[in-house]
């Protein structure tokens, strides 16, 4: 192995990221549906202009069946799940069968959560099950190169939403370092200077400007060149 | 023997620049009992690869590919024929040449031609030709009005055509006749395009019959390949990719040029 | 017995974890559904298997001898067993294989020889598959669930273990490697059998391909990695259709198939899982002439049974059938998955009539066979043992030597009045058990 096709490559790369998505998009899901309870009704409108996806959304209820399980909404965590299946499906030989068991899993539970009264608990499972996953991916996946293209997916990923939704620098810091060594044996081709830019925006904290997280972001976009 | 000089040039120009171009080229005419080809020279342009293979019936193929962006595709040949004055080539009878093709399957119209012919000869070369006087009096050669999916079936009932229909219309005939049929594809003397015509096998030997023209073949005729119908002789084939993933069709505008001349 | 039934649940959780699936067409849009399983296995004792596995592993080697007599000498036909016209006529046979000589001469590496029982116990062949015979998987997988969610009843009964199928595919797949790795390439992500590629893949530690993943240079198949890497490919099991194969060769609008794959096959330097032009020998009207075969090259008494056929082209058998039309199948030999078969005794008056004409029009196009009284399965319908009608798909792997699953795809129809046990028609799976004493 080692030699695999750039329609695989990047399978395994969006898997990676989709995966990631699914995940911390729903704890940001959380977050914000905490402070709605609190008659912050409209936090939501909050959450879409940080991920930056239009609020096609009616109302607080509309948002939280839509944005949670409305297969047609491009934006939807439903359909980021989808995609992470479609990615996974055709990699059955590269992640093994119990490793995709995980994305079957979490897509069956989270098919069967959307007429549930309280869709927290009811998916809870999901995330549970990504997390396995992702262990899975270390104890199962042996091409090391393999493994690396679908890590850099998910801390790039994971980057770009820790941006978007203004977590620590800590934390920013933590999923940058991360993704470095990541991308770097993964064989996807990048621009070096936007990596050494985005090390030290990051680093030099007291400089830090207003929007300097969204700086990132929109240079994140930029970092990957193929 | 006659001496010629023959030329196949065709040149390829896509609206788009493509990608992962391959490709499998039937251009070089092979020796037979019939011709003898000679100082054969070939250019394929552009290619990364090229090999010379052959197929199933021993004509000579180029297969290759090119995987870099481009936007026109050409290929020539040239060479010395020797051909022999006569209709008849040596070689054995392949079974799959008695039965129907993909595109010679009778239907009504060819069944109606079949049942309402009135065929008095014995010998099967004298019932071919029997067969192509009765197409070429009533088919009329018209260009535009059929295409190369055009099946015999359709050629029949719309009476109308270019060679490929004649050709193929008469080897249904044929075939329906009880006479193997196979289909070719080749220069004829002069200027202009490929042209293409009939053999059927007499017996002992192969014999070729030209039904757009009405006539026996005879050394104005250098054979260039062969098979059951068009599907089977089509010249040249590419398959490309325009940058993105899909195996795509791009309109592509082509000209070719076919010389055949005294030396 | 009564344990794995209670645990048939389970095994559906299983089987679903694992998205043992095949995709279906409806209204021209692509769905995946669970193959139906149901947990009461086909019990086939030791004996019943031995007589199977002589039977087949005859038929199969006749065939293979067939095949490459057919793309061969043709002797079959010279000596007059075989008419020329069933040959050459067929859309299975393809004249771009004549003198090709696959690597170790094998054709059929993988054979699906379909059988039923019938109610006194006698088998009976009913197809055979040497094109891209599908199913293996899915026992495959089942039996490896079953064990984790019926322990005990493995231990009580003697069963063999299927789960060496990998390996057998392996073996075969090696032994005609020309050099290179194992690819099995799938038409795509949308394909109805797609679970059983990418697990055969994965089981087999084979590279899975799609036709974009592969090309051919100099008339050698590469698999074509990133940045310009490429990895030769010594065999490529395929599962798509010869007539898309290689659209240089084949159909020119194919888009699942290999640019000039033919010309590195004819130049010996890529062995095709099952060789190209197979279907000239599964063909519903050569199936009438295989016990001829099996005499004809083996010297042999053909060991299992065809289903009395009939050919409508020999005017005696034609006879009989438009006689017995009530009571008899009718197969379009051309079709293929439980498509284009007809049961006489559903027919009204007009149809009996409407098909004897087309038989009289066309008798090449059908073959009419005898209805088997079938041996019914008993599965589980909603809690209830019932009977259905049931088939078994034997898969037969020619390599180093031709060798017998010891399991096979038992495939069996829900609806009650039908005898269509396809899965693309709604039918389900069991396991199929072979005893070892």
């Amino acid at each position: 192995m080692g030699t695999f096709s750039v329609e695989k490559r990047d399978s395994l790369y969006w898997l990676g990221r989709y995966t990631e998505r699914v995940y911390t998009t729903l704890n940001a899901f959380y977050n914000y549906y905490d402070q709605m309870i609190d008659s912050q009704a409209d936090a939501y409108k909050k959450l879409c202009e940080r991920l930056d996806i239009p609020n096609i959304y009616e109302s607080e209820s509309d948002f939280i069946h839509r944005f949670l399980f409305d297969k047609d909404d491009p934006n939807s965590i439903f359909t980021s799940l989808n995609r992470s299946y479609d990615n996974g499906i055709v990699l059955r030989n590269e992640i093994t069968s119990d490793s995709l068991a995980y994305i079957q899993m979490s897509l069956d539970i989270y098919a069967a959560s959307s007429h549930s009264d309280v869709p927290t608990m009811a998916l809870l499972p999901v995330q549970d099950y990504l997390l396995a996953f992702w262990a899975s991916i270390d104890d199962n996946v042996f091409d090391q190169r393999a493994r690396s293209v679908i890590k850099c997916g998910r801390y790039v990923e994971r980057l770009d939403l820790y941006l978007r939704l203004s977590f620590p620098t800590s934390a920013i810091e933590r999923a940058l370092c991360k993704m470095t060594p990541r991308l770097k044996q993964s064989g996807i081709a990048y621009d070096d200077e936007i990596l050494d830019c985005l090390h030290a925006r990051v680093r030099e904290e007291v400089m830090h400007v207003p929007g300097w997280r969204r700086e990132c972001a929109r240079q994140l976009m930029q970092l990957i060149t193929e | 023997m006659r001496k010629l000089y023959f030329s196949h040039c065709k040149k390829l120009e896509f609206d788009t620049p493509i990608i992962s171009h391959s490709f499998s080229l039937r251009l070089v005419p092979t020796t037979d009992s019939r011709q003898i080809i000679c100082d054969l020279k070939k250019d394929v342009t552009p290619t990364e690869h090229l090999s010379a293979v052959t197929d199933e019936w021993g004509t000579t193929m180029w297969i290759g590919d090119c995987y870099y962006e481009h936007d026109t595709f050409s290929y020539s040949v040239s060479g010395i024929a020797w051909v022999k004055d006569t209709p008849y080539i040596e070689g054995p009878l392949h079974p799959i040449y008695r039965y129907p093709s993909e595109l010679t399957h009778p239907g009504k119209a060819i069944e109606a031609i079949y049942a309402g012919a009135e065929i008095t000869s014995v010998d099967p070369v004298t019932r071919a030709q029997e067969w192509m006087h009765l197409l070429y009096n009533t088919m009329t050669y018209e260009k535009g009005v059929t295409n190369v999916h055009t099946t015999a079936e359709e050629a029949a009932a719309l009476g109308k055509g270019v060679c490929q229909d004649y050709t193929q219309l008469m080897i249904a005939l044929c075939r329906r006749d009880g006479i193997p049929a196979r289909y070719v594809v080749g220069y004829l003397y002069g200027e202009g395009e490929t042209h293409a015509w009939i053999e059927i096998f007499d017996g002992k030997r192969w014999c070729g019959l030209d039904p757009t023209n009405n006539c026996m073949i005879n050394s104005d005729y250098i054979c260039l390949t062969r098979g059951r119908d068009y599907n089977d002789c089509i010249l040249d084939k590419g398959f490309f990719r325009i940058p993105g993933y899909e195996l795509h069709t791009v309109s592509q505008k082509q000209t070719v040029n076919v010389t055949v001349r005294d030396l | 017995m009564k344990d794995i039934i209670a645990h048939g649940d389970n095994i559906n959780v299983l089987l679903a974890r694992y998205g043992v699936k095949f995709g279906i067409y409806k209204n021209g849009t692509f769905h995946e559904q669970l193959f139906p399983f149901d947990p009461i296995p086909r019990i086939i004792p030791a004996n019943d298997f031995e007589y199977l596995e002589r039977g087949l592993k005859q038929r199969v080697d006749a065939l293979n001898l067939f095949l490459a007599d057919i793309y061969g000498a043709k002797k079959i036909i010279q000596d007059g067993i075989v008419p020329e016209d069933f040959v050459f006529s067929s859309s299975g046979y393809l004249p771009e294989c004549e003198g090709i000589t696959p690597p170790a001469g094998i054709y059929s590496h993988i054979s699906g020889i379909d059988l039923v029982q019938a109610k006194d116990g006698t088998w009976y062949v009913l197809e055979d598959n040497l094109r891209i015979p599908s199913g293996a998987s899915y026992p495959l997988i089942a039996r490896a669930l079953s064990r984790k969610a019926s322990p005990d009843v493995f231990r009580r009964y003697a069963v063999r273990d299927n789960r060496d199928y990998a390996n057998m595919l392996r073996e075969t797949m090696d032994n005609v490697n020309l050099g290179g790795i194992n690819v099995i390439l799938t038409p795509g992500r949308y394909n109805a059998a797609f679970f059983e590629h990418s697990y055969l893949a994965e089981k087999t530690d084979s590279v899975l391909a799609m036709p974009n993943d592969l090309f051919v240079q100099d008339c050698k198949l590469y698999y074509r990695g990133d940045h310009g890497k490429k990895q030769r490919v010594g065999a490529v099991y395929r599962r798509q259709s010869d007539e898309f194969l290689d659209p240089c060769t084949f159909r020119s609008d194919s888009v699942i198939g290999v640019p000039n794959l033919m010309a590195a096959y004819r130049a010996g330097n890529v062995a095709i899982i099952n060789a190209p032009g197979n279907g000239v020998a599964d063909d519903k009207g050569i199936y009438y002439f295989v016990p001829k075969m099996i005499r004809y090259y083996l010297g042999e008494e053909p060991i299992l049974n065809n289903a009395p056929t009939y050919l409508p082209m020999y005017e005696e058998d034609k006879k009989i059938v438009l006689e017995n039309l009530d009571h008899l199948v009718i197969k379009d030999v051309a079709e293929a998955g439980g498509y284009g078969v007809v049961f006489g005794d559903k027919m009204s008056e007009q149809e009996l009539a409407d098909w004897r004409a087309l038989i009289e029009r066309e008798p090449r196009r059908f073959i009419a066979q005898e209805v088997i009284d079938f041996r019914d399965l008993e599965i589980m319908d909603e809690g209830k043992r019932v009977m259905r009608k049931a088939d078994l798909r034997a898969f037969v792997l020619s390599g180093a030597e031709t060798k017998v699953w010891a399991s096979g795809l038992t495939r069996f129809s829900r609806n009650p009045d039908s005898f269509i046990v396809n899965s693309s028609q709604g039918g389900g799976f069991k396991d199929t058990w072979v005893l070892s004493r």
